[in-house]
C-alpha cells in the first residue's frame, strides 16, 4: 500500500479509506434492496465513502458518480444524467444513439460533444429524464447505481431559479424512476441536510414524500481502532518523529473525535514541526479550538442554529448548553424540565430533538434513552465557546 | 549581474536557476508540496494545497520553483499536465472563462488538439451552462489518464469572480472528474474556503507563509550576493555592520521578501548623500507598488490603513473607529481582514488591541504625496530604521553643531527612542504572557526578536538565558552570547552571562576568562564580583578566591542591597568563616526572599557547616516561597538526604526533575537516589541516558561516582575500576571534580566481610594512578560528614579495621588511618579528650570536622542555629501573607473595575459612622467621601488592571464608607475602605492618585511608590512614611500598628514615659535619619527606633516595650483586614 500522507479536505484513495469497509458492505446490502440517502455532517467523509463504494461495487453493478452541486436547473441536471448514463452504458449499443435521437427529435442538438436539450423542450425535462432511463432499461437490466453528491445544493438552486415545484417535481420524478426501473439505484448525499430542503419545500405547500423509499444511512465517525490506525499510518507516512507512537496516535484519536478529516488536519499541522508528542497534539488542538479566528469553522454550529431552527434556536442552544458538560447525556424529561424554563411542550421538543439529530448535533442513546452530543469534538468546542 | 535582473516584482519571469539559487528558508515547505503533487499522480488521491501569505511574501517564487521542479521530474512530467494560470487572473471573470483559460494554458504547454475548433463552436452556444460543459468535456478528454496540476495564483480573486455558482461548479468538476490536483495561492482565506456552508470549506490544506525572520532575510541577501558574484557584498553581510543593515531592512520591510530584493542595492551605501538620493529613488519606485496594494482594498479598509499609517505609534481600535467615524464593532472585521492580508499587525496591551502597519516602508511610501516636497520626515524615518542607535549617536557626534545632517540624525535619534520604548513595552507584555502560559517556544521567538531589535536589552537577555538554561539549550545560549560580546565587547553583563553558561558547560577556564572580562569592565559591581568569586572556588583556585574576597570586603557597605550581602557571604565563605557567611546570606534573604540564589547559597553554607537540620528547616520554607523552582527542590532533596529522609528526598528530586526535565544536574541527583536504593535497572537506564547526552565533565564525574558504586553493588569490579579511573582522569583535569567516597559501601552492607573486595579495588586503582594521598583524604573526611546517620561507632570501627588490614603496607595511608581510629574513639565517647594524643597540626585538622559532626548529629546547637530558625519563621510568615494576598486577589486574571459591579459594591454605602471600624494605618487627616464621590472615584479607575479591581470583583465585599487622607509631598492619597465581608467588619487600604491605584498591604508596595516617585519622603513626609511603612508590616502576632496617641488607653500607657502628646512617628532628636515611633504589637506597646535610607528602606534598630495595651486583634484575608472572630475584645 502507498504511504499515507495527510490530506485534509483532499480526495482520498479508496484503498486508504481506513475503517469504512463495514459501512460500505452495509450500504451494498441495502442497495441490493433500495436506494440510499447518505447523511453526515460536512467533512465526515461522505465523498470518500462514495468512492470506496464505487471501488467495492459487486461484480455486475455499474456505477457513476457526479457532484451535481453546480447544476442550477432541472434541464442541466437531466443533460448531465444523460451523459452519465451514456458513459455507464457506453458498451451497450443503442442507448446513446437512442437517447440522442430522442433529444434530437425535440430539436435538441449536440455541440462540442455536449447534448443540449432545446430551449423549447426544457419544460419537458421530466419526460426526457424518464425516457433516458427507459432507453437505458431497454439495453441494460442489470444494476445501475448513480451516486449524486451535493444534491441539496442543486435543489436549492433549482428552487431559486425555477420555483419550489420544480425541485419537488425532480425528486418525485427520480422517485418514480426508481419505482419503475428496479435495477436503478440512486445514492443521494449532500453537505446540507436534504431534510432542510424538503422541510422548506413542505412549508411552501409542496407535500410529497420523495425520499421515503430510500434507506437513510448515517455516516458516523470512525471506530476508535480505525481512527488509531489512521493516525498511526499518517504519522509514519509523513515521517514525523514520534517517541511514543501509540500514545500520540491515541491523543490524536481522542481529540479529533475519530473524525478522519480532523485526524488529517492535526497530522498536517504536525508535519512542519517534524516531531510529535501527545502534549504537542493537545496544545495544537486546544489552540485551534480556542482561536478566536475559528480556523476549524466550528462557530458555524452556533450561527446556523438560527437558520435551521428559527424561533426555536434559543431552545436548541439551551439543549446544547445542558449537554455540554454531560458525559452520560440527559434524558428527555431532564431536557424538558429546563429548556425554555420548562415551557416547551413535548411535541415541540421531540420535533426539535429529532431535527438536531438529523443535523448531527445530537445522538439518542438507545440504552438509556438519553441525548448527548454526536461528536465529542463539537461538545468540547461548545464548552469552550460558551464558556461552560 | 545587476540586481534588477532579479525582476523583483515578477518572479515567474525569472530563470529557474535563479529561482533555485535565491530560494532559502522554505525548502522544507517546497518539499512538502512536491510530495503532495507526487502523491496525486498515482491512485485516486488528490491533494488541494493553498499557500497563504500577503503580497510580496514569496508565493509566486515558491510556485514558480515548484513548477520547474515538476517539469524536471520525468515521472511527474509524464503523468501530469500543468495548467499554470496567470498571476493576475483578470481574464477569469466566470467559470467558463476559467475553463477556457485552463485549456489555453494547456495548449501553450502541450498543444490541445482541436482547441481552435472548440472555441469557435463554443461561441455559438448561448447558454452559459452549455459553454461550461463543452469546456469541461474537452478538458477531461484531453487529460485522459493523466492528472491536471492546476496552478492558480491569487485564487481568492478567481473565487470572487466565480461567485457561489461558479465555485460550486468548479468543485463539482474537481470532485466528479477526480483528475485534478490543485496548487493555489491566496493573500487571504475567503469565506468560500472558511465558511462551513460554502463550496470550498475545508477543501484545501493550507500552508502559511509567515514573514521572513531576520536570519532568513540575511540568507536571502547572501544568496543574491553569491548568485550575482558580488563576493564583497557577501563578505560584508557577514560582518556586524552588514547585519545591522540587514536588521534595518528587516524592520522596514516587515519581513516582506520582495522588499528585501529591492533593498539589496542599498546595502553598501555609506554617505548620507548617497543614501538620501538612493532612498528617494526607492520610495518613488515602491510607491506605485504600495498604492496598487491599497487599491485592492475596500474603501473602508483603505480609510483604516490610512488612519493607522498616520498614527504616531500603535493605535487602539476605538481610536481608529473615532477617526473613521465608525464604531469599533463595524471595523473589527475589516481589521481582522487587514491583518489576514498582511497590512497590519496587532499587539494586545491589557484588554486593548493596538494596531500598526506591518511594513514601515509602506508608511513612508504612502506618505510621500503628503510631504509635498519635503523629505525630512521620511528620510528621518528611514535613518531611524537604517542605522542602529549607537551609530546614529556616533554620527550625530561627528557632525558640526547646527548642521543639517546633524539635525537629521538628532531627529532620527529622538524618534527612535520614543518608538523603541513603546515597542519594547508591547513586546515585553507579549513575552510575559507567553511565559505565564508556559509557551516557551513562542516566548523564545519573541525574546530572540526583542534582542535583534535591542541587542542590549538586559530584561530580554535575562529571560532569554534563563529559558535556554531551563531547556538545556546551553550551546545555543553560549553561541548567542559569544556573538553578542564579539559585537558589544563592553557589555559587562553579557560577559557575566557568558561566563555562567560556560560554567554550566563545564568549561571553567573559559568561564573564568569571560568573568574576568566582566570584572575588568565593572570592578566594583557586587553581582560580577560574586559570580567571579564563586567561579574561583568552583574551579579550586582557593588562593585567588581569598584574594578576591579580601578585595570585596573593602567595598562600600550597602546593607540594603541583597547582592552585596550575598557577596559578603561568599567572601566569608572563601575566608573560611562559615558563621559570617551564614549571617550575610540570611540578611540577603530577608531583603529578597524570592531570590533563588540566596536560598541556594545559604543552604550550601549550612550544609558545609554541618548544620543539616537548619538546612532542612529552611528548605521547608524555600519551597513555599518558590514552589516552581527546580533548583530549590533539588537543594531540598539534598538537605533531606543529609538528615536521612531518603524517601522524602527522592520525592523532592523527582519534583525537581518534573520542573526541569533537561537539568542534567538534577538527573544526576536522581541517579544518586537510585543507586543508594539499589534500583539498579532505573539507575542503569538513567546513567545511559545521561552519558548519551555528553555531559559536562563536572557532571560526568558525579556520574562516574554513582556508576562506580553501582558497579560494586552489582559485583562488577572491572566496571567499578573503569569508572574510578574515569573519575580520576576528570579529577586531574580539575580538583573541583569529585572522587567517589568509599565509605558509601558501608551503607550498602553492614557485613565487614563484604567490604574487602571493594577496598582492594580502590587501593589498586589509586595506587596505579599514584593518588594514594588523595585516597587518604577520601577516607578521613567523609567519615565525619553525612554518614553519621547510619555509621554507628561499631561499623566505623570495623571499617577502619578493614582499611588497616588491607592498607597495612601503604605508608601514605598511615596517618589517615591513625586519625580515623581517633575519630572512631570520638564517635564512641563524644569526648574531645581523645584529641589529646594528637599533634597540634592534627588537632587543628580534626577539630572543625568534629564540630561539624556534632552539629550534624544535633549535639551542638548555637546562636547561629537559633538565628536560622528565627529566619525561617519570619520568612514563613511572609510567605503565608503573600499567598493569602494572591489568593484573595487572583493576580492572574486581573479584573478591571468596569467588570466589577461597582454599584453592588456600594450598596450599603452610608454617611453614617461605621460601627466598630478597623483602625486606620495612619492617624489624623481623614475625610469621608460621599457616596457619589466614592462612586466617581471607583469608576474613574477603569482602564487600569488593578488589584483593587480584582478585590472588588470578588463579589463578596460591600463598601460601607470610603475615607481619604492625603499624603505629604505627594499627589497620592491613602484610602481606607470600610467593608463588610459576609457580615464581618473589615478594611481595605489603598493608595491612589485618581488614575492609578495600588493596594497597600505590604511594605514592598510602598517602596515601589517611592521608587516611582509617587511619594517623596523628604522632610516631613519621612516620618509619615515610616509610620505608614511600619503599620503595614505583619508578623505572627499581627501588625506593627502605629499607636494612636490620642487614644486614652495608649495615652495612659505612655503616661509613665512622661511624654507629652508628640507626633507619631517623629524624627529622633539625637540622629538625623532616625525616627521614633510608638507601635502596638500583640497586646504590647513599644517605643521603636527606625533608620530610613533615601531609597525608602526602613530598618528597626531598637525597640523597648512600654506596657500592655488591650488592643482588639486583626486577622487577614490577603489585603483585607478583619476583626478576629475569636477575640472579641
Amino acid at each position: 500500500m502507498r504511504t499515507f500522507k495527510s490530506n485534509p479536505g483532499g480526495q482520498i484513495d479508496p484503498e486508504q479509506a481506513i475503517g469504512r469497509d463495514a459501512l460500505c458492505a452495509d450500504c451494498w446490502r441495502k442497495l441490493n434492496q433500495q436506494s440510499l440517502l447518505l447523511r453526515a455532517e460536512r467533512r465526515i467523509g461522505k465523498t470518500t465513502i462514495i468512492r470506496k463504494l464505487m471501488a467495492s461495487a459487486p461484480t455486475g453493478v455499474r456505477t457513476i458518480f457526479r457532484d451535481v452541486g453546480g447544476s442550477s436547473t432541472t434541464t442541466e441536471f437531466v443533460e448531465l444524467v444523460i451523459e452519465d448514463v451514456e458513459t455507464m452504458l457506453a458498451d451497450k449499443k443503442g442507448f446513446g444513439a437512442g437517447i440522442r435521437k430522442y433529444v434530437s427529435s425535440l430539436a435538441g442538438f449536440e455541440i462540442a460533444g455536449v447534448l443540449k436539450i432545446p430551449e423549447t423542450a426544457t419544460k419537458q425535462w421530466k419526460v426526457i429524464l424518464e425516457n433516458c432511463f427507459k432507453e437505458a432499461h431497454r439495453v441494460y437490466q442489470d444494476p445501475l447505481v448513480l451516486f449524486w453528491d451535493e444534491l441539496p445544493w442543486m435543489l436549492q438552486k433549482i428552487k431559486s431559479t425555477q420555483g419550489e415545484s420544480a425541485a419537488i417535481d425532480l425528486l418525485d420524478t427520480l422517485r418514480g424512476i426508481r419505482q419503475t426501473y428496479k435495477n436503478v439505484r440512486m445514492v443521494y448525499t449532500g453537505s446540507i441536510g436534504l431534510h432542510h430542503v424538503l422541510t422548506a419545500l413542505e412549508e411552501k405547500g409542496q407535500t410529497s414524500a420523495p425520499v421515503n423509499d430510500m434507506a437513510h444511512v448515517d455516516v458516523p465517525a470512525l471506530e476508535t481502532a480505525d481512527a488509531l490506525k489512521l493516525a498511526s499510518e499518517l504519522l509514519l507516512g509523513e515521517g514525523i518523529k514520534v517517541d511514543d507512537l501509540p500514545a500520540t496516535a491515541q491523543k490524536i484519536q481522542e481529540l479529533s473525535g475519530s473524525i478522519a478529516f480532523y485526524i488529517h488536519q492535526i497530522v498536517s499541522q504536525l508535519v512542519p514541526k517534524g516531531t510529535a508528542t501527545p502534549a504537542a497534539v493537545e496544545a495544537m488542538v486546544a489552540t485551534a479550538l480556542n482561536d478566536p479566528n475559528d480556523p476549524w469553522a466550528l462557530r458555524h454550529f452556533d450561527t446556523r442554529l438560527v437558520t435551521y431552527y428559527e424561533h426555536q434556536a434559543p431552545w436548541a442552544r439551551e439543549i446544547l448548553d445542558l449537554l455540554a458538560n454531560s458525559v452520560a447525556g440527559q434524558s428527555f424529561e431532564a431536557l424538558q424540565k429546563h429548556v425554555g424554563g420548562g415551557s416547551v411542550d413535548r411535541t415541540q421538543l421531540t420535533a426539535l430533538l429529532r431535527k438536531m439529530q438529523q443535523d448531527h448535533y445530537l445522538v439518542r442513546n438507545e440504552g438509556n434513552r438519553s441525548y448527548s452530543f454526536l461528536l465529542p469534538l463539537i461538545q468540547r468546542w461548545w464548552r469552550l465557546y460558551r464558556d461552560l | 549581474m545587476p540586481p534588477t535582473s532579479l525582476a523583483h516584482f515578477t518572479p515567474s519571469m525569472n530563470d529557474p536557476a535563479l529561482l533555485e539559487a535565491v530560494f532559502t528558508a522554505r525548502e522544507p515547505l517546497a518539499q512538502q508540496l512536491m510530495s503532495r503533487i507526487a502523491d496525486s499522480v498515482d491512485g485516486q488521491t488528490r491533494h488541494y494545497s493553498i499557500i497563504v501569505g500577503p503580497r510580496g511574501a514569496g508565493k509566486t517564487h515558491l510556485v514558480s520553483l515548484l513548477y520547474y521542479r515538476v517539469k524536471r521530474d520525468p515521472v511527474l512530467a509524464e503523468k501530469l499536465r500543468i495548467a499554470w494560470l496567470p498571476e493576475d487572473p483578470w481574464q477569469v471573470g466566470s467559470y467558463a472563462l476559467l475553463l477556457k483559460e485552463i485549456l489555453l494554458q494547456l495548449d501553450r504547454e502541450y498543444g490541445v488538439p482541436g482547441l481552435p475548433t472548440l472555441l469557435d463552436q463554443v461561441i455559438k452556444l448561448t447558454r452559459k451552462a452549455d459553454r461550461e460543459r463543452a469546456f469541461e468535456r474537452a478538458l477531461v478528454q484531453f487529460l485522459g489518464d493523466r492528472v491536471l496540476l492546476l496552478v492558480a495564483e491569487n485564487l481568492d480573486d478567481i473565487l470572487i469572480a466565480l461567485k457561489d455558482d461558479g465555485q460550486k461548479k468548479l468543485r463539482a468538476l474537481l470532485q466528479t472528474s477526480g483528475r485534478a490536483t490543485l496548487l493555489a495561492t491566496s493573500t487571504s482565506l475567503l469565506p468560500a474556503i472558511t465558511e462551513r456552508d460554502k463550496a470550498f470549506y475545508a477543501f484545501f490544506t493550507q500552508y502559511a507563509l509567515p514573514p521572513f525572520s531576520l536570519h532568513e532575510c540575511v540568507d536571502v541577501l547572501l544568496h543574491i550576493a553569491r548568485y550575482t558574484g558580488d563576493t564583497a557584498l557577501a563578505d560584508f553581510l557577514q560582518l556586524s555592520a552588514g547585519t545591522a543593515r540587514v536588521r534595518a531592512i528587516h524592520h522596514i520591510a516587515g519581513g516582506n521578501p520582495r522588499i528585501y530584493v529591492v533593498f539589496y542595492q542599498f546595502l553598501t551605501r555609506e554617505t548620507l548623500d548617497e543614501l538620501a538620493t538612493a532612498f528617494m529613488r526607492l520610495v518613488q519606485e515602491l510607491t506605485p507598488y504600495y498604492q496598487g496594494r491599497m487599491q485592492t482594498l475596500s474603501h473602508q479598509q483603505r480609510g483604516i490603513v490610512d488612519v493607522i499609517r498616520r498614527s504616531e505609534g500603535p493605535i487602539a481600535v476605538r481610536d481608529i473607529a473615532k477617526e473613521t467615524l465608525s464604531t469599533s464593532q463595524s471595523i473589527s472585521s475589516d481589521l481582522a481582514r487587514l491583518k489576514n492580508l498582511g497590512y497590519v499587525d496587532s499587539n494586545r496591551v491589557g484588554r486593548e488591541s493596538l494596531y500598526e502597519l506591518r511594513e514601515p516602508l509602506m508608511r513612508i511610501c504612502l506618505a510621500t504625496k503628503e510631504q509635498r516636497g519635503t523629505t525630512i520626515p521620511l528620510f528621518v524615518e528611514f535613518l531611524r530604521a537604517w542605522f542602529t542607535q549607537s551609530e546614529l549617536e556616533q554620527m550625530r557626534g561627528a557632525m558640526p553643531i547646527g548642521s543639517t545632517d546633524g539635525a537629521y540624525y538628532e531627529a532620527a535619534i529622538k524618534e527612535s527612542n520614543e518608538r523603541q520604548a513603546l515597542a519594547q513595552r508591547f513586546e515585553r507584555q507579549k513575552i510575559q504572557a507567553c511565559l505565564d502560559e508556559a509557551d516557551e517556544d513562542l516566548a523564545l521567538a519573541y525574546l530572540d526578536r526583542a534582542l535583534v531589535r535591542s541587542p542590549n536589552d538586559a530584561w530580554a537577555w535575562d529571560r532569554f538565558t534563563h529559558l535556554l538554561e531551563k531547556r538545556g539549550e546551553l550551546a545555543t545560549g553560549t553561541d548567542r552570547l559569544t556573538a553578542h560580546v564579539a559585537e558589544f565587547p563592553d557589555d559587562a553583563s553579557a560577559w557575566s552571562r557568558l561566563s555562567y553558561f560556560l560554567a554550566l558547560h563545564g568549561d571553567s577556564a573559559a568561564a573564568l576568562g569571560a568573568s574576568s572580562r566582566a570584572l575588568d569592565l565593572v570592578p566594583n559591581e557586587p553581582s560580577v564580583l560574586l559570580a567571579h568569586l564563586r567561579l574561583l572556588e568552583y574551579s579550586g583556585q582557593e588562593a585567588q578566591a581569598r584574594e578576591l574576597a579580601q578585595r570585596a570586603a573593602t567595598l562600600p557597605e550597602s546593607t540594603e542591597d541583597p547582592t552585596y550581602q550575598l557577596l559578603m557571604g561568599a567572601a566569608a565563605s572563601a575566608m573560611e568563616n562559615p558563621d559570617a557567611a551564614i549571617d550575610a546570606y540570611s540578611k540577603a534573604l530577608l531583603l529578597s526572599p524570592i531570590d533563588a540564589a540566596a536560598w541556594e547559597l545559604l543552604g550550601e553554607a549550612l550544609a558545609r557547616a554541618g548544620r543539616n537540620s537548619q538546612a532542612r528547616l529552611l528548605s521547608d520554607v524555600a519551597i513555599e516561597m518558590l514552589p516552581s523552582n527546580a533548583r530549590i527542590w533539588r537543594d531540598r532533596s539534598y538537605s533531606l538526604f543529609r538528615v536521612g529522609a531518603y524517601e522524602e528526598g527522592f520525592a523532592a528530586m523527582q519534583k525537581a526533575s518534573l520542573l526541569a526535565p533537561n537539568d542534567a544536574d538534577i538527573q544526576v541527583g536522581l541517579l544518586m537516589y537510585h543507586v543508594r536504593a539499589s534500583r539498579l535497572k532505573e539507575a542503569n537506564e538513567l546513567a545511559q541516558r545521561l552519558r548519551a547526552k555528553d555531559p559536562a565533565p563536572a557532571l560526568e564525574s558525579c556520574i562516574c561516582e554513582e556508576l562506580a558504586h553501582l558497579a560494586l553493588i552489582q559485583g562488577d569490579a572491572d566496571a567499578a575500576r573503569t569508572q574510578l579511573e574515569r573519575g580520576i582522569y576528570l579529577f586531574r583535569q580539575s580538583k573541583r571534580f569529585v572522587l567517589p567516597w568509599p565509605v558509601w559501601v558501608v551503607q550498602r552492607s553492614h557485613a565487614p566481610e563484604t567490604w574487602r573486595p571493594y577496598v582492594e579495588v580502590w587501593l589498586k586503582v589509586f595506587r596505579e594512578h599514584e593518588m594514594l594521598e588523595e585516597l587518604a583524604q577520601m577516607l578521613l573526611r567523609p567519615l565525619l560528614r553525612y554518614p553519621h546517620l547510619w555509621l554507628t561507632p561499631d561499623l566505623a570501627a570495623n571499617w577502619v579495621a578493614t582499611w588497616q588490614s588491607a592498607g597495612a603496607d601503604v605508608p601514605e595511608l598511615k596517618i589517615s588511618l591513625d586519625l580515623m581510629t581517633t575519630v572512631v574513639r570520638f564517635m564512641t565517647t563524644r569526648s574531645r579528650d581523645v584529641l589529646v594524643t594528637l599533634s597540634l597540626e592534627q588537632r587543628s585538622l580534626l577539630e572543625p570536622e568534629l564540630q561539624r559532626y556534632l552539629r550534624a548529629s544535633g549535639d551542638l546547637v548555637d546562636d547561629v542555629d537559633r538565628n536560622v530558625e528565627r529566619l525561617a519563621a519570619t520568612l514563613r510568615q511572609r510567605s503565608r501573607a503573600q499567598t493569602g494576598r494572591l489568593r484573595a486577589v487572583e493576580r492572574k486574571t486581573m479584573a478591571r473595575l468596569d467588570e466589577a459591579d461597582v454599584d453592588a459594591f456600594l450598596a450599603p454605602y452610608s454617611d453614617r459612622t461605621v460601627v466598630e471600624p478597623l483602625r486606620p494605618l495612619l492617624f489624623g487627616g481623614w475625610t469621608a467621601l460621599t457616596r457619589a464621590e466614592a462612586r466617581e472615584l471607583l469608576l474613574g479607575l477603569t482602564h487600569t488592571e488593578s488589584t483593587l479591581a480584582a478585590v472588588i470583583a470578588r463579589g463578596d465585599l460591600r463598601l460601607q464608607k470610603l475615607e481619604r487622607r492625603p499624603l505629604i509631598n505627594s499627589a497620592w492619597s491613602l484610602y481606607q475602605a470600610h467593608v463588610l465581608l459576609s457580615g464581618r467588619q473589615g478594611a481595605v487600604d489603598f493608595c491612589s492618585n485618581g488614575h492609578e491605584t495600588t493596594l497597600v498591604d505590604e511594605a514592598n508596595v510602598l517602596l515601589e511608590l517611592v521608587h516611582a516617585r509617587a511619594i517623596d519622603i523628604r522632610d516631613d513626609a519621612a516620618a509619615e512614611y515610616v509610620g505608614l511603612y511600619s503599620s503595614i508590616v505583619r508578623a505572627e502576632g499581627g501588625r506593627f500598628e502605629l499607636a494612636d496617641t490620642a487614644d486614652p488607653e495608649v495615652s495612659q500607657a505612655l503616661a509613665g514615659t512622661a511624654t507629652e502628646r508628640v507626633p507619631n512617628p517623629r524624627r529622633a532628636s539625637d540622629a538625623p535619619d532616625v525616627y521614633v515611633a510608638y507601635l502596638a504589637y500583640f497586646e504590647h506597646l513599644f517605643e521603636a527606633r527606625f533608620s530610613l535610607t533615601p531609597e525608602g528602606r526602613i530598618a528597626m534598630t531598637d525597640d523597648q516595650p512600654i506596657g500592655k495595651i488591650p488592643l482588639r486583634a486583626e486577622s487577614y484575608d490577603g489585603p483585607i483586614r478583619l476583626w478576629r472572630e475569636d477575640n472579641p475584645r
